[in-house]
């Protein structure tokens, strides 16, 4: 398993805060699922994540994900999760899964939402 | 825990055991045939390939459990058109343990089925002696449809939605003693309410000197003239090895297959004829509170369209997967989750008729599978009709979540043109694979079985598959009670011969 770069865990953290806002997974969360994930999974995850980051450059905007206005960055991720290709629409579903997956781990992030 | 006799974890040296019988896998068949040849007198030992987990450990977020309870982290796909993700339990007691507890006695109609094709089974499996087991097997396990103190609203809105369109439906019927509703049984109940193997019938089967082994990988079946024991690789590295003349398989329709052909037993069509209940499901956003984190995980059920080969359950999910399912990203996904305690959510289980195959991969099995039209047709009416029971019993709101169909729907005409213009590619639905079976089926025919009526393999005595692999087809309904009954059937044969 090749861990991820700084840059690359960067870029998973705008990917996932963009898909899903709020609070950040917790650290210690990426080493469990690194641990648990399929060698599959992960390759999908790291996969998902360098195609959202230079997903605005496919679509004619100079910038990475990051660089993106809020607003632009949720247009854009709406539009890959409704592409025609099912592989497009897989990798916002896996990023989607996987941050709710670390966001709804932690407790407070729980209580928020059921009381 | 006092009744398990080794955790593999602990096991780094070789460890040799002799037995009168080895069962390979802990969930529903291997728990139930251990239990009923322990009581028979038989020295037998059961090797389990995931952790005891104890109740008041099991945690409460999907992520953990799915994690440290699940196979592959519930990430394991059908390779195909559509991957499917399927999800199989891997710790003792199986999927026993984090299932929604359902029970459904195997339908006289799909017992019918299987005795017009084989006549034999009539007189294996008589009809009578069945409904005997399934006695049994309901007083064992304490099954009781749900309480409608503790179903919750997911649960009750399910029963209005059915009433209205005039459709059966019923509180499910439960393994489940003194369940709270705190709607966690696909992490684990984590007040041991629910009866699952690990509850009943393995420390019951210890009682009367079933040795139970945790954390044990079988890797290889040894045979020659005859089953001779298996072969496996404890957690914490040592080599098993245990003797046994009886070797009974109970480790899924996916992994007993892969088992025997990894073993080099390949006689008849063994790893074909996969079958399994496909499943999709629907979100929807009531004007009032529904809080489906406060009721039974699976409460309810609709049956009037079982005859069809679709089933309907109210299905509370945890979090993660509620978020994952609902459409949208960033703000407007976070604006959804805002009104989360007024969602309910349902699925739909169909009778599919399409077969895959399973082969051994690099990491364990491959799953070939693609839905037929028919299944996908059958997706299309069950949307359907699950969005209109849905708007009948008051949402405001549906999202189908299917490819290329309307995002939200509050319109029952809407939800009509599902039925005629849904899609028919596979790809357009959020689908995922449940209760699989028939990848070692039972039958007369050597030619197009794997083990016989008896459940003892065709081809090399002393070998046994207990688990749903033997199913001739898919039931169209729950399948626990009905492997647990097959168990006992396959016990009882196996019984007889020591």
């Amino acid at each position: 398993m090749i861990p991820w770069t700084p840059f690359e865990r960067r870029w998973r953290d705008v990917a996932v805060a963009a898909v899903l806002p709020g609070p950040a997974p917790a650290p210690d969360f990426w080493t469990e699922l690194a641990t648990a994930a399929t060698p599959l999974l992960r390759f999908g995850l790291r996969a998902a994540v360098w195609l959202l980051t230079f997903a605005p450059l496919l679509h004619g905007r100079p910038h990475l994900l990051g660089g993106l206005p809020e607003a632009d960055r949720e247009a854009l991720l709406a539009r890959l999760g409704a592409h025609r290709l099912f592989l497009v629409r897989q990798v916002v579903t896996t990023v989607k899964l996987i941050a709710a997956f670390g966001v709804f781990r932690e407790p407070p992030a729980r209580r928020a939402i059921t009381g | 825990m006092s009744w398990l006799h080794a955790d593999g974890a602990a096991i780094g040296t070789a460890l040799d055991l002799r037995a009168d019988v080895v069962v390979v896998g802990s969930g529903p068949a291997g728990a139930a045939t251990a239990y009923h040849l322990a009581g028979a007198g038989a020295d037998v030992v059961v090797l389990e390939e995931g952790p005891l987990v104890a109740a008041e450990d099991l945690p409460e977020d999907a992520f953990t459990a799915m994690a440290r309870l699940y196979r592959d982290m519930g990430a394991s796909l059908t390779r195909g058109r559509s991957p499917l993700p399927f999800v199989q339990g891997r710790m003792v007691g199986g999927t026993s343990v984090v299932n929604g507890a359902i029970f459904w006695r195997l339908p006289r109609d799909v017992y019918d089925e299987w005795v017009r094709e084989d006549p034999v089974l009539a007189d294996a499996l008589p009809w009578d002696h069945l409904a005997t087991l399934h006695d049994r097997v309901e007083a064992d396990l304490g099954i009781v449809p749900t309480d409608p103190a503790i179903a919750g609203r997911n649960n009750d809105l399910l029963a209005a939605g059915a009433e209205a369109l005039g459709l059966d439906h019923r509180p499910i019927r439960r393994n489940v003693t003194g369940c709270r509703g705190l709607a966690r049984c696909l992490q684990g109940c984590p007040v041991g309410a629910k009866q699952a193997m690990d509850r009943t019938y393995l420390p019951r089967a210890a009682a009367k000197g079933a040795r139970v082994l945790a954390n044990v990988r079988v890797d290889a079946i040894e045979a020659g003239a005859r089953a001779e024991g298996v072969r496996a690789t404890a957690r914490g590295g040592g080599a098993v090895r245990v003797r046994a003349p009886v070797v009974v398989l109970a480790a899924s329709a996916v992994h007993t297959p892969v088992l025997l052909l990894r073993s080099g037993i390949r006689h008849g069509p063994v790893g074909e004829g996969f079958q399994c209940h496909p499943g999709i499901s629907m979100v929807g956003r009531f004007p009032e509170p529904v809080r489906m984190w406060h009721g039974a995980t699976q409460g309810h059920e609709v049956t009037g369209l079982r005859k069809e080969g679709i089933k309907f359950e109210a299905l509370a999910y945890d979090l993660p997967v509620l978020a994952a399912r609902l459409p949208g990203v960033g703000a407007t996904l976070r604006e959804r989750l805002g009104d989360a305690d007024r969602f309910a959510s349902w699925a739909a289980a169909i009778r599919a008729k399409a077969r895959g195959r399973v082969r051994p991969g690099r990491r364990g099995a491959r799953v070939h599978f693609d839905l037929l039209p028919d299944d996908l047709q059958r997706f299309r009416r069950a949307a359907r009709v699950m969005g209109e029971m849905m708007l009948a019993a008051g949402a405001e709101v549906v999202w189908p979540e299917i490819h290329g169909f309307a995002e939200e729907v509050s319109d029952r005409a809407v939800l009509a043109r599902l039925e005629t213009e849904g899609p028919l590619d596979a790809r357009a639905w959020t689908a995922i694979v449940t209760h699989m079976f028939g990848t070692c089926r039972l039958g007369s025919d050597p030619a197009t079985s794997v083990v016989r009526p008896d459940f003892r393999h065709h081809a090399v005595p002393g070998l046994y598959v207990a688990d749903s692999s033997v199913f001739p087809t898919n039931t169209g309904v729950n399948p626990q009670t009905s492997i647990l009954v097959l168990a006992t059937r396959c016990a009882e044969h196996i019984a007889e011969t020591l």
